[in-house]
């Protein structure tokens, strides 16, 4: 039997010489002979109807080739992941600030960014919603309410009060838009090929749902739209929906040229999807003994302009309302609004981050109420096998909430009370793929005619590390050494249907359809003498004449819908479970925090690769520091990053991680995902020690010193009151 | 996207200042604010790079006390000389943005530009920085204070470039310097503090104290510095003092939202600096 990789080894990633070589090319770096460059002219108001639109100044600037309006679309001008509400080219109307209006195609970029300059748009201006909680009885933003949608979940005898509980919890939490800031802006290229077809290579996280949405704007069958997938500078949900591929669809279809649309950082900013803004009221009920009682829920979310994710969002904020934790009573809903903010859609979560911030509080005001120890309530209350999570699934395996809990003990008993310092704990689970829906993720392999095998991957890798865990997993399943297997990764020509690069879900739900396709190769191999030394050449000319060159892989979770009147059900076939304890040190002077160290406990089910495992939990961490920290995006005033502060290298604490494998049994070798787990419980855990150090607990993110002071002189004035 | 433009390369001062006298022109060091600020612009000035004029170009030690406006804040910040003698300077530039703009951005640029968020003025300003104005015409030189009028406005004319500035030592003082800002690296002041104070353990002999990024101009706390000097310490007369440059703030430039903040948060530093320790 040949060479075996090894699920657990840290070997290199496969992309990782060409990328730090400098060599890899991303979509924007591509040149296509004859190329042309597509810019677009985006709405100045935040919500109003196009009076007149005059484009001569377009027209004078030299090197201008078309100046397309939504009148040039042959097919739909909708898209939109779930429903399709969003115009690739505004019709009459502009929804938000920044919305596409035009779209400009010159020779090269500057002319037809100078072009863009010169369009004159009359608006007439209406009224403006900012804010989701006066949305409802407002103008409709699209006829129809502007309520998206409202979610619910119930369970047992949620509609009794609080009478039962000895202590009750209730706060208001906060969350603003957030930005993905990847570092690679938005940014593809397309082409006829030679059989008059539309190639899109685009910096994305889908290529299947990009090939359907380009197809219905052109009106042509989705065999005559190619999508690749470019190298992708991070994603972090931002390149699910259709970016640039729509602009670039268009270009190529009246120019029959190659088009190229790449977006400034500025632009990037301006039109790409944003995290959603959660308001949430919480209430908590505990017995003495700190046991979980009830929880009482109300979010509302701003979708802003478009759907976008916010139905899934509002969805996933419903489910994880409790957190890890079993609670007997539950009442919580979830209503998402639409108003003339910049969409909100998918960000590494989906709501979930958000709710971890006010039920992790919420964990800790209680135990602090009752006098039990942060890490001791948790314990009491942290979901296990044979536990009952808030849509009344039961845990039947892998479970490891309570391992990484009791990981981070020791830690948590060694820590040190000093001035300035403040300790947190913040716990999280996640369900792994799409919320209650089928999420199927199908690959083939192919022998090859050189005695290779063809891994066929429909799976976007973004960075996170998805061609190096898929391809261990291929090469353990078929005990081969890497040289024998080549990648053919994110070509809808070559690949099928993987789903989207979201919901932690390619390393659970498209490796265990590599599984698949490996055990019937293998199995195919092992009767054609394979694993008795048999070359595969050789074994290529009898599968040949067979007819047994693909193999194709295929795995869809089980799951159940949610019910629409409770919210229970079983909404995914497994869940990531994680516990963050992070040190923090809160200047006196300054009210800056600082975050010194962070020990993240994860339970993967099954550590296929440590060294990107532990690569995406330093990326939650600095993602998490952010969130809580730093990062706020306010539409209109947001134009670059100058003004959006991600942390850098220089602010990231000293991380240690303990991974704890409960495995999967549906999983791949048992794992599980660890995508968005990583970040989840991080600014949880920094405003639990925030408290720790200062006594103040923050109710509104980002935390940055201007909040915390605030804080700190409202607390004074009402103590010098008293 | 930068507009197209022009760039000459004189390599003596007096070429430099022909230029300026001839031309609509804007000169350029390290170009980390001119650049930005072209973004996107329809045009650009002819631009003078007066990086590679050698009478420009001296080392620290050579004319301690006197800065070149070439020399970098990744320069200053690494210099023997700056760190010993005047190290609110040098940990000052040490701060700035990040390794690249640091590698290039200028003493003389930082003036220049004269952001009220400028990390270099606070310091020069509590080392009496003297600024030496050179044209074609004419030689004059201003302390820094005079040199800034406004938020990006200087006296500086168009005609004029930054010969050098001169820093006095303080010797026999704890200096240093102290800023906000939302993270480690690559981020502006909210708030500065520049400070050089004389002291012994029971009096304050001298206290000098630059205060950036509150006010639309960089300024020296010099109703604090007068009210504390050669005093016993005192926390009720620190108070008193410091109450002195919050008014003066807020009579200067009114009620602003971020003050909200930046007030209590310019009292406590304050406090942390010339009380040292803990206040509680």
């Amino acid at each position: 039997m040949g060479w075996i990789m090894g699920i657990g080894k840290g070997i290199e990633r496969i992309d990782a010489l060409q990328k730090v070589l400098g060599t890899c090319l991303y979509a924007g770096d591509i040149k296509v002979e004859g190329m042309l460059f597509g810019v677009l002219v985006r709405s100045e108001r935040p919500h109003a109807k196009l009076l007149e639109i005059d484009d001569r100044g377009a027209w004078e600037t030299p090197g201008v080739v078309r100046v397309l309006s939504h009148r040039d679309i042959p097919g739909k001008n909708r898209f939109g992941v779930i429903r399709k509400d969003q115009p690739y080219l505004a019709e009459g109307y502009v929804r938000y600030y920044g919305e596409p209006i035009l779209l400009i195609i010159a020779e090269d970029e500057r002319s037809a960014r100078d072009a863009a300059k010169r369009i004159k748009i009359t608006y007439q201006d209406l009224p403006v919603i900012q804010d989701p909680q006066g949305a409802q009885g407002a103008m409709p933003i699209h006829g129809g309410g502007n309520l998206l949608t409202q979610k619910r979940l119930i369970k047992g005898n949620w509609d009794k009060g609080f009478g039962d509980s000895d202590v009750v919890v209730e706060h208001h939490y906060l969350t603003h838009f957030l930005d993905h800031a990847f570092l690679e802006c938005e940014a593809g290229v397309g082409y006829l090929d030679a059989d008059g077809r539309i190639v899109i290579i685009s910096s994305t996280q889908n290529i299947h749902y990009k090939q359907k949405e380009v197809s219905a704007l052109l009106n042509v069958p989705e065999s005559r739209v190619r999508v690749i997938q470019a190298e992708t500078g991070g994603g972090f949900g931002g390149k699910l929906d259709v970016t640039v591929e729509g602009y670039i669809a268009l270009g190529v279809f009246h120019t029959k040229r190659p088009v190229m649309v790449r977006y400034t950082r500025q632009e990037s900013m301006l039109s790409n999807t944003k995290r959603h803004p959660l308001s949430i009221w919480y209430k908590s009920g505990a017995r003495k003994d700190g046991t979980l009682v009830r929880v009482q829920v109300r979010i509302v979310g701003d979708t802003g302009a478009y759907a976008s994710y916010g139905e899934v969002v509002a969805q996933r904020a419903c489910v994880h309302a409790t957190g890890p934790y079993e609670v007997a009573n539950c009442y919580v809903e979830s209503l998402m609004y639409y108003t003339n903010n910049p969409t909100a859609g998918a960000m590494r979560g989906f709501g979930t981050p958000q709710m971890a911030f006010a039920h992790e509080s919420q964990m800790d005001e209680l135990a602090s109420i009752l006098g039990i120890d942060p890490l001791e309530i948790r314990i009491k209350n942290g979901l296990k096998k044979g536990s009952y999570t808030a849509t009344g699934q039961r845990l039947d395996h892998s479970a490891g909430f309570l391992d990484t809990l009791k990981a981070i003990d020791p830690h948590w008993r060694e820590r040190k009370p000093k001035d300035g310092i403040g300790y947190g704990i913040g716990c999280m689970y996640y369900g792994i793929g799409n919320t209650g829906v089928p999420n199927p993720s199908a690959c083939f392999l192919t022998l090859r005619e050189d005695g290779l095998i063809g891994f066929h991957l429909g799976a976007c890798e973004i960075g996170q590390g998805s061609d190096t865990v898929l391809m261990q997993i291929l090469l353990e399943a078929l005990g081969i050494e890497p040289k024998s297997a080549v990648l053919v990764r994110g070509d809808t020509e070559a690949s099928l249907d993987a789903g989207s690069t979201s919901a932690s879900r390619q390393t659970y739900i498209t490796g265990r359809a590599v599984f698949d396709a490996a055990m019937k190769l293998r199995s195919y191999l092992d009767k054609k003498g394979f694993y008795k030394g048999r070359d595969l050449k050789d074994i290529y000319q009898e599968a040949s004449k067979e007819g047994m060159l693909r193999f194709d892989g295929f795995f869809d979770p089980p799951t159940t819908p949610l019910d629409p009147n409770t919210g229970q059900g079983i909404p995914y076939a497994t869940y990531a479970f994680a516990t963050h304890m992070t040190q923090v040190e809160v200047d006196n002077s300054t009210f800056r925090c600082r975050v010194k160290k962070v020990i993240a406990a994860h339970d993967v089910g099954r550590v296929i690769n440590p060294v990107t495992t532990k690569g995406q939990i330093y990326g939650g961490i600095a993602m998490g520091i952010g969130l809580a920290l730093m990062e706020e995006y306010v539409p209109q005033k947001t134009k670059n990053l100058n003004q959006y502060f991600i942390p850098t290298a220089m602010d990231m604490p000293e991380v240690e991680v303990i991974l704890v494998e409960d495995p999967e049994p549906t999983g791949p070798f048992g794992a599980k995902g660890v995508g968005e787990p990583a970040l989840i419980p991080q600014a949880a855990s920094i405003c639990n020690a925030i408290k720790d150090a200062t006594g103040i607990r923050p109710f509104e993110l980002p935390c940055n010193f201007e909040r915390l002071c605030l804080l700190f002189e409202k607390e004074k004035a009402i103590g010098s009151q008293k | 996207m930068l507009p197209k433009f022009k760039c000459v390369v004189p390599r003596s001062i007096k070429e430099v200042l022909s230029l300026l006298s001839e031309n609509e022109c804007k000169v350029i060091a390290g170009g980390t604010d001119l650049l930005v600020e072209l973004q996107d612009k329809e045009a650009a000035p002819l631009l003078v790079d007066i990086t590679k004029i050698s009478e420009l170009i001296w080392r620290p030690e050579e004319r301690v006390g006197v800065i070149s406006p070439l020399f970098t804040h990744g320069f200053v910040a690494e210099s023997p000389v700056f760190k010993d003698m005047f190290p609110s300077l040098a940990i000052a530039c040490s701060k700035v943005g990040s390794p690249q703009i640091r590698n290039m951005g200028t003493i003389g640029g930082n003036i220049g530009n004269a952001s009220p968020a400028a990390d270099s003025i606070p310091p020069l300003m509590i080392y009496d920085a003297k600024v030496r104005l050179l044209s074609a015409s004419n030689e004059r030189e201003l302390t820094l204070e005079e040199l800034l009028v406004d938020a990006y406005k200087t006296q500086i004319r168009k005609d004029e470039i930054i010969a050098s500035v001169s820093i006095t030592p303080m010797e026999g003082y704890r200096q240093g310097y102290k800023r906000l800002t939302i993270r480690e690296a690559l981020a502006l002041s909210r708030l500065s503090v520049a400070y050089a104070i004389k002291e012994e353990k029971e009096k304050w002999l001298d206290v000098k104290i630059a205060i950036g990024s509150v006010t639309p101009v960089c300024f020296r706390a010099r109703e604090l510095e007068r009210a504390l000097s050669e005093q016993i310490k005192d926390r009720d007369l620190l108070d008193e003092a410091i109450a002195l440059t919050i008014s003066r703030i807020r009579g200067q430039v009114g009620a602003r939202e971020t003050h909200k903040f930046k007030l209590p948060i310019l009292k406590n530093l304050l406090r942390e600096i010339l009380w040292g320790g803990s206040w509680e």
